[in-house]
């Protein structure tokens, strides 16, 4: 059987990785799952300085959902670079290293310090709702899109993959702009924009009022973007958005994604990523698919 | 591999919506007081795991007293014996008892401060330490829970309510003025309400005694990789969030940044 992908020229042994910022840079779940197994890891979002992150609370439980309201607190790709990297380069698998901005030149000077380093692959993260500049307000207009990855596309030294935010009114019209600049994937969808409060407390459950709708919650608005998006564009997708099990990871595939990443379920169940990887073959053998590619090409 | 499924031995109500739980866990489960358990409750509705404080542990069975204060926990009270649990732990660092453990003698009074549910974690302690003081604050007389237990083992146990129905009338901190204002004390240990970890912090810098608070917040992963659980911590003259699943849930009370958490 054929699990192998290719991601921008990058060969993934696997199409299963983890989601950016549910995961950490993989030291705290390597007691509960093999990392070699993972086709790849994407770390946390990774900043040219230190960011703080929102106060608390940061989480909320939904029905079959979870909002996050992080903010992308992170260390500075300094302690990244010196703590975390040398950590992953480690084991025999894809490293995709997430970075974030307040400003196209924040985007570009991160990635210029990573373009030297063992990172296999960048991840432009122009969609996260829980930061004020940079984030979604930048991956929500198709300009902006099209401006932020082609600058960042000149100066990096890896492939390029643009994640992309669902809280659009049209997917395709941001893929085809982020494949126009010169993004070697795409990677969708991130969080939905989404609001819970606490009718107890009369407050809002989180401080920011919003935050990042994730989960099984979302699967379907996933899907269809995935196959909205695999339409628009040539390059490849990588597809997560509530997957669970094995079987989403299928469907995912299906929509048109040539690998998908596992986000919530890691909070859910410490060996999702393994436990997606070990159901995902298992449908395939069940299912009498000999190469993962067979299941992208359905749509 | 801190991660294993544990069969329930007993799953009772203690008191109004407090409920005891026993389970049998590997027999080479350790834990240190002040670590919790992170429990999976399997449905598809209920996405994160609910992180319970260890109460005890004896041999391979390990204790949680907890508060019904959602659907999770109240899933949770319904579970019967026999029935498996998927469990992560002990998570967390736990209280820092290396350089204490001196009780009534010689070195101060060694004080536990809890509040409500807050007394579970703290009776684990109680276990570690010599007896000394413990003083135990609740809704109302029908609240008090595990305060019997702490007697057996020999701490002087007081317990203080908010409407005076038993005990001491009056805030935890208040008790603890009274009690021990003129008692040189060593260590302050608290776990409770936010506001009882504020206002014992406060008692403690007053008298320059050192204050250990369990602090509590909503939890993602359990393990330090989602950061959803922060803490502000005041650490060499910068603002910074720790993590307090990992990091924590114990801090040192002046390293925390009181005021910004409300």
């Amino acid at each position: 059987m054929n699990l192998s992908v290719n991601i921008a020229g990058a060969i993934l042994k696997n199409p299963v990785m983890p989601a950016s910022g549910t995961f950490g840079s993989g030291r705290e779940y390597a007691e509960f799952v093999d990392i070699n197994r993972l086709g790849a890891v994407v770390t946390k979002g990774v900043s040219i300085t230190p960011w703080l992150g929102n106060p608390p609370r940061r989480i909320a439980e939904t029905a079959s959902g979870v909002l996050n309201s992080v903010g992308l607190q992170n260390a500075g790709v300094e302690a990244f670079l010196r703590d975390d990297l040398p950590f992953l380069k480690q084991f025999d698998t894809r490293v995709i290293v997430n970075i974030c901005g307040r400003s196209i030149d924040e985007y570009i000077a991160v990635a210029e310090v990573l373009s030297g380093s063992g990172a296999d692959m960048l991840e432009l993260n122009i969609s996260c709702p829980n930061v004020g500049e940079g984030g979604l307000s930048f991956g929500a207009d198709a300009g902006m899109v099209y401006r932020v990855t082609t600058a960042v596309k000149k100066r990096s030294g890896q492939p390029l993959i643009v994640k992309l935010s669902p809280n659009v009114t049209s997917i395709s019209e941001m893929a085809i702009a982020a494949e126009n600049a010169g993004a070697d994937a795409i990677s969708l969808i991130n969080t939905v924009l989404g609001m819970k409060i606490d009718i107890r407390r009369r407050a809002f459950a989180l401080p920011r009022k919003v935050g990042g709708l994730s989960g099984p919650a979302i699967k379907p608005i996933a899907v269809r973007m995935v196959y909205e998006a695999s339409r628009a564009v040539n390059i490849p997708i990588i597809g997560m958005g509530g997957i669970m099990t094995g079987e989403d990871a299928a469907e995912m595939l299906m929509a048109g994604a040539s690998a998908v990443a596992v986000g919530t379920a890691n909070l859910s169940k410490l060996t999702a990523t393994a436990d997606v990887l070990d159901e995902l073959i298992l449908f395939m053998d069940e299912n009498g698919f000999n190469d993962i590619r067979e299941l992208t090409i359905l749509s | 591999m801190r991660l294993f499924e544990a069969v329930i031995l007993e799953n009772t109500q203690l008191a109004p919506s407090i409920f005891n739980m026993r389970v049998k866990v590997p027999n080479t489960f350790r834990a240190v007081p002040g670590q919790f358990v992170n429990i999976y409750l399997n449905r598809p509705d209920m996405l994160l795991p609910r992180p319970i404080s260890i109460c005890g542990l004896e041999e391979d069975t390990l204790r949680l007293v907890y508060q019904i204060a959602g659907k999770g926990t109240g899933y949770m009270a319904g579970l019967g014996r026999w029935e498996l649990l998927r469990i992560a732990g002990p998570l967390g660092n736990g209280f820092n008892i290396a350089s204490s453990g001196e009780g009534m003698s010689g070195a101060g009074l060694e004080l536990l401060i809890g509040g409500g549910i807050g007394a579970a974690p703290l009776l684990f302690l109680a276990r570690r330490l010599k007896p000394a003081m413990v003083i135990l604050g609740f809704r109302s007389a029908s609240s008090v829970i595990l305060a019997g237990e702490f007697l057996s083992l020999g701490w002087e146990t007081v317990v203080s309510t908010d409407d005076g129905s038993v005990g001491y009338h009056g805030r935890v901190t208040d008790a603890a003025r009274d009690l021990t204002g003129g008692v040189k004390t060593s260590a302050i240990y608290v776990c409770g309400p936010r506001i009882m970890l504020k206002k014992a912090a406060e008692y403690a810098a007053e008298r320059s005694i050192p204050c250990h608070v369990a602090m509590e917040e909503r939890m993602g992963c359990g393990i330090g990789a989602c950061l959803c659980c922060p803490a502000p911590v005041i650490g060499n003259g910068s603002r910074t969030y720790k993590k307090v699943c990992k990091d924590g849930p114990v801090f040192d009370a002046d390293s925390i940044a009181w005021e910004e958490l409300s």
